[in-house]
């Protein structure tokens, strides 16, 4: 009775590690996890921001709603993803509406990407480096394994 | 180190001698001081510091300072003496004798050879212990203690207090055995099933932990997802690189103060005796991971961690420790093996009636019943019938011995086809079998010298691996960026001198070390009585490896030690050579002399019938004399054929060659004519020419010691393969010690084989003194090896074994350390992950265990060849 309840017991966790085996690897292929800054559920965040042709100062950005503390963050289009830092605000947890992120430079793609970053390091100071994504604090948010990011056309 | 300072005193004084315990020493100058104090105080005689055994031994006239005083006097040096009491008195014996005792505990949850080193010295200091053995292998301590001052209770307390288990083994094995150690086997069992759930709890925390923080998909995927799961069910914002850590945290904290609780329970006792052992490396290694870890997991958040390594490594170490202790379960097989040969139950008769009972409930005096294939139950003495018994289990003779009427059994010995009763003579603890297990045991239990050169090393080994390793982080530390920048495998040098210190602390472990000896013992004791040699000491077994020189006494040794009948001849025509003998078997019948015994056991075996003799005398100093019928028949010397006017000279020349082989020559005559000889000899053993010839190819000198005159003994010695000048005859028992002793003075090594009846002085003498015959209780007692047959072959499987052990050991050494060689300086170089380290580390225990096992496969050369 005993011998068999732990083969019992043996199987099933065989087959619990088979599975979460498969799984994972099924889900690797599918992204590239590495990647993924902070995960919140969808309903806790969100970014919109319209298409804004002729932009060049600073990009607006009509909502946000935000979990904690965190950075709107305005890159260059590197060929779909994000490139140069060109624009950074702060923003207060909760909903904010109609805010303008000043840019730093000359926009030199036909779109930019905002993205919304925690400001989880040192408050009030951007810590992010794409070359070291995974000891940076300030990452960007991730609802179900999509980075919180809008495309922003800019050309004229 | 040792000293003595001796005041002159007057012979008539009497004097005690006490033993104290010392603390507080550190060199050889410290002795000195106490030595010197001490001379300087009224009344001491003489003061003994011993620095490597911690002990005072003070020779005092109890007139006029007392046990107190001299603590007191110590005290005042600067040092704490604790009296061990009084350990013998000289002179007129003004000492007192304390109610000395000894005591086998069964110890648990010993780890390395510094945790026996924790456990002696914990039962050392407690006040009234004077000796405290442990054997790691055994897994017991053997503690002699002074019942006036400390209790069994108090021993235990001193070992559980000490972070270990304990219970009492009984001392004297019953003849059944097997409930003798069930406390220790429930005790061993308590623990490695303790430590099987910590192993199951470590690893399946330790194992996800590593998994889901080191192997890519899984340390990707498995955060994130956990993560997202954690966002959806709970709300809140979560970074899947602070959830894998938080992973680590929950799944390594349990191991690391539940499983691993044991490490710092060891590591705090060892610290209380300001010691250090493998708890102390594996708590501080894996402590060195987890805190810092913690650390990066709240404070210093963009730094990695390391709870795997902690985890892992607390599991590789259980694991290995469980491998080990099953491993080392085997090492004591031959005395499970020797247990499990007692019988359960006996057939007694009482009051008439045959009746099955268990053989505790055997008493001295029962006449018991043995079928054919049943078991012996017990000893005793046959009474009616007579069988062939197979005592190859006790003495590894493998031919079954005839048994008659008058004969010795064994108990566990199998009776073969015929029935027997017999009367008991030993039950319980004082069977041979009781015996032999108790002898086995207590020879497993001892330590072999060469084991202070494993002590010795792990002594210091542990504070030198814990300098080195805070040498090895702070060179990674501050020189590790400039010297080996591509080595830093993209950790911060902080990180990185972290991981390689904890690595070096890990792998240096000496646990190898300490099981080096105790196992190979136990193997070579065990696999000793299997073959039919007792080894009493872990001492006999290491020192008989050296014998350079083997003295054989002549008598019941090298020969059977009984004369018998090798010849017997007709003087001319007279008389027919059946005749003679008869006439002059019939005569000795009468006679008590030993030669008589031989020719009338001659005539037994051969079936001659024996007529009345009349008129019978023994002419003392010449022969016997009487009318066998009605025949005038003299046996004797050649006086006393010159008493009785015979002239035997025509057969002389033939008389004097058979004496020159060694052979006692009896003449008889008939009716004045002479009849014929017989001629009587001791005969060499079948084997012992065998014996002598392979011990002089293993390059040892052989020697045959006699009382008899040098003709005899060298007409032995020749049989025996033994040259001339190798025979020391016409030595009196007195003398054979001294005999013994000029061959030690030739820088010999001598093992001394005899029977331990009349050789004990010399047995005594010899550096190994090797007793024939197990079945008498003085050869039990005697000699340091106990041949358990009378085969000289024994010898040489004695010797062998005893070689085959030491290069067993030896071979253990090279495993032990040479792994720690490798291992310290390629950890130092940072090419080797600290949980590695810690399952290589574990694993060199199972190597050396596994080393001393395969000393189960020796075979006697002797017996492979027969």
């Amino acid at each position: 009775m005993r011998r068999s309840a732990i083969y019992g017991a043996a199987a099933l966790v065989t087959a619990l590690a088979v599975w979460l085996t498969l799984w994972t690897f099924s889900q690797a292929r599918a992204n590239d996890f590495m990647m993924v800054g902070v995960v919140v559920a969808g309903e806790n965040v969100a970014l919109a921001v319209e298409d804004q042709p002729g932009a060049a100062d600073s990009i607006a950005v009509s909502r946000v709603l935000a979990p904690d503390d965190s950075w709107l963050v305005v890159h260059l289009d590197d060929d779909g993803m994000p490139g140069k830092r060109v624009g950074l605000l702060r923003v207060e947890e909760g909903e904010s509406v109609d805010l303008v992120v000043p840019l730093d430079e000359r926009v030199t793609s036909p779109d930019v990407i905002v993205a919304l970053h925690a400001d989880r390091g040192q408050r009030g100071t951007f810590e992010f480096d794409m070359d070291a994504f995974m000891r940076s604090p300030d990452k960007p948010y991730f609802v179900d394994f999509e980075e919180v990011a809008a495309v922003v056309a800019v050309a004229q | 180190m040792e000293n003595t300072m001796v005041r002159e005193h007057s012979p008539d004084v009497s004097a005690s001698e006490a033993v104290f315990g010392v603390t507080g020493m550190t060199c050889a100058s410290c002795v000195a001081v106490i030595e010197k104090t001490l001379a300087r105080m009224p009344g001491v005689l003489s003061a003994n510091v011993n620095l490597a055994s911690e002990r005072l031994t003070v020779s005092y006239d109890p007139a006029q300072i007392d046990e107190p005083g001299i603590a007191a006097a110590v005290k005042a040096a600067g040092y704490e003496a604790t009296p061990l009491g009084a350990r013998s008195s000289a002179h007129t014996g003004g000492g007192t004798s304390t109610g000395s005792a000894r005591v086998t505990l069964g110890v648990t949850g010993m780890t390395c050879s510094s945790c026996q080193a924790v456990i002696e010295r914990t039962l050392a200091k407690v006040h009234g212990v004077s000796e405290a053995v442990v054997n790691l292998a055994a897994e017991t301590a053997t503690v002699t203690f002074d019942t006036d001052v400390v209790s069994v209770d108090e021993l235990i307390g001193s070992v559980i207090e000490a972070g270990y288990g304990a219970v009492v083994l009984p001392d004297a094995e019953e003849a059944g055995g097997e409930s003798a150690r069930d406390l220790q086997r429930e005790a061993q069992e308590r623990h490695t099933r303790h430590q099987r759930n910590l192993l199951i709890l470590s690893a399946s925390l330790a194992i996800p932990a590593f998994v889901f923080t080191m192997v890519p998909p899984f340390m990707d995927v498995i955060p994130v997802v956990f993560s997202t799961w954690l966002a959806n069910t709970f709300g809140g914002a979560w970074d899947p690189h602070m959830v894998m850590k938080y992973i680590g945290l929950v799944l390594a904290t349990p191991v690391q103060f539940i499983a691993g609780a044991q490490f710092y329970r060891g590591f705090w006792h060892a610290i209380k005796q300001r010691m250090g052992n493998m708890d102390t490396l594996i708590a501080l290694g894996t402590s060195a991971a987890y805190f810092y870890s913690l650390a990066a997991t709240f404070w210093l958040v963009e730094e990695p961690v390391f709870y795997e390594v902690a985890a892992m490594l607390i599991t590789f170490v259980i694991f290995g420790k469980l491998l080990e202790a099953r491993a080392k379960g085997r090492t004591g097989d031959a005395i499970k093996k020797l247990m499990g040969l007692a019988a359960k139950t006996a057939r007694v008769v009482r009051g008439g009636v045959e009746a099955d009972i268990p053989v505790e409930q055997v008493v001295a005096g029962d006449v018991v019943v043995v079928r054919p294939g049943d078991k012996v139950p017990v000893d005793g003495v046959i009474v009616e019938g007579s069988s062939s018994v197979d005592e190859s289990m006790l003495t590894g003779e493998s031919i079954p011995v005839e048994k008659h009427e008058g004969d010795t059994v064994i108990g566990a010995t199998i009776n073969k086809l015929g029935s027997f009763k017999f009367r008991a003579t030993k039950v319980g603890k004082d069977t041979a079998l009781a015996q032999i297990i108790k002898l086995v045991e207590e020879a497993q239990g001892s330590k072999a010298p060469i084991q202070r050169f494993a002590d010795y090393i792990s002594s210091y080994f542990v504070p030198a691996v814990v300098l080195l390793a805070i040498v090895t982080f702070a060179v990674w530390l501050f020189l590790g960026p400039t010297l080996f920048p591509d080595a830093l495998d993209g950790f911060t040098p902080f990180v990185k001198a972290l991981l390689v210190g904890t690595a070096v602390l890990v792998i240096a472990c000496p646990c190898a070390l300490g099981l080096a000896t105790p196992t190979a013992i136990m193997v070579g004791t065990g696999k000793g009585a299997e073959n039919g040699v007792l080894i009493k000491s872990g001492e006999a077994l290491e020192t008989t490896h050296k014998t350079s020189a083997i003295v054989f006494d002549k008598t019941g040794t090298l020969t059977h030690g009984k004369p018998v009948v090798t010849e017997y001849e007709p003087f001319g025509d007279a008389i027919g050579r059946e005749e003679f003998f008869r006439l002059a078997a019939a005569l000795e019948r009468s006679s008590e002399h030993p030669l008589a015994e031989a020719i009338v056991n001659h005539a037994k075996e051969t079936g001659v019938e024996l007529p009345q003799v009349s008129g019978f005398a023994a002419v003392p100093g010449h022969g016997v004399e009487g009318l066998v019928d009605g025949r005038s028949v003299v046996l004797g010397n050649r006086k006393l054929m010159g008493r009785e006017g015979i002239d035997i000279s025509p057969w002389a020349a033939r008389i004097e060659q058979l004496e020159g082989e060694g052979k006692t020559v009896m003449l008889t005559a008939v009716d004045g004519v002479p009849a014929g000889l017989i001629a009587v000899a001791d005969t060499l053993k079948e084997n012992s020419r065998e014996a002598v010839e392979r011990l002089r190819e293993m390059g040892v000198e052989v020697y045959m010691i006699t009382g008899d005159n040098r003709l005899t003994a060298e007409a032995i010695a020749a049989q025996a393969g033994i040259p001339a000048d190798h025979v020391l005859a016409e030595v009196l028992p007195e003398h054979k010690a001294a005999e013994v002793g000029k061959l030690q003075g030739r820088g010999l090594s001598v093992a001394m084989v005899g029977d331990g009846i009349n050789d004990t002085p010399a047995l005594a003498q010899a550096d190994i003194g090797i007793a024939m015959g197990a079945g008498t209780d003085v050869a039990m007692e005697t000699g340091g090896i106990v041949l358990m047959k009378d085969d000289l072959r024994d010898v040489v499987t004695a010797i062998e074994l005893s070689r085959a052990t030491i290069r067993r050991i030896r071979w253990n050494f090279v495993w032990a350390l040479g792994y720690n060689s490798l291992g310290i300086p390629i950890a130092a170089l940072g090419l080797l992950r600290p949980e590695l380290a810690g399952g290589a580390m574990a694993l060199s225990s199972v190597s050396v265990v596994t080393s001393s096992l395969l000393l189960r496969r020796f075979k006697p050369s002797l017996r492979k060849a027969a």
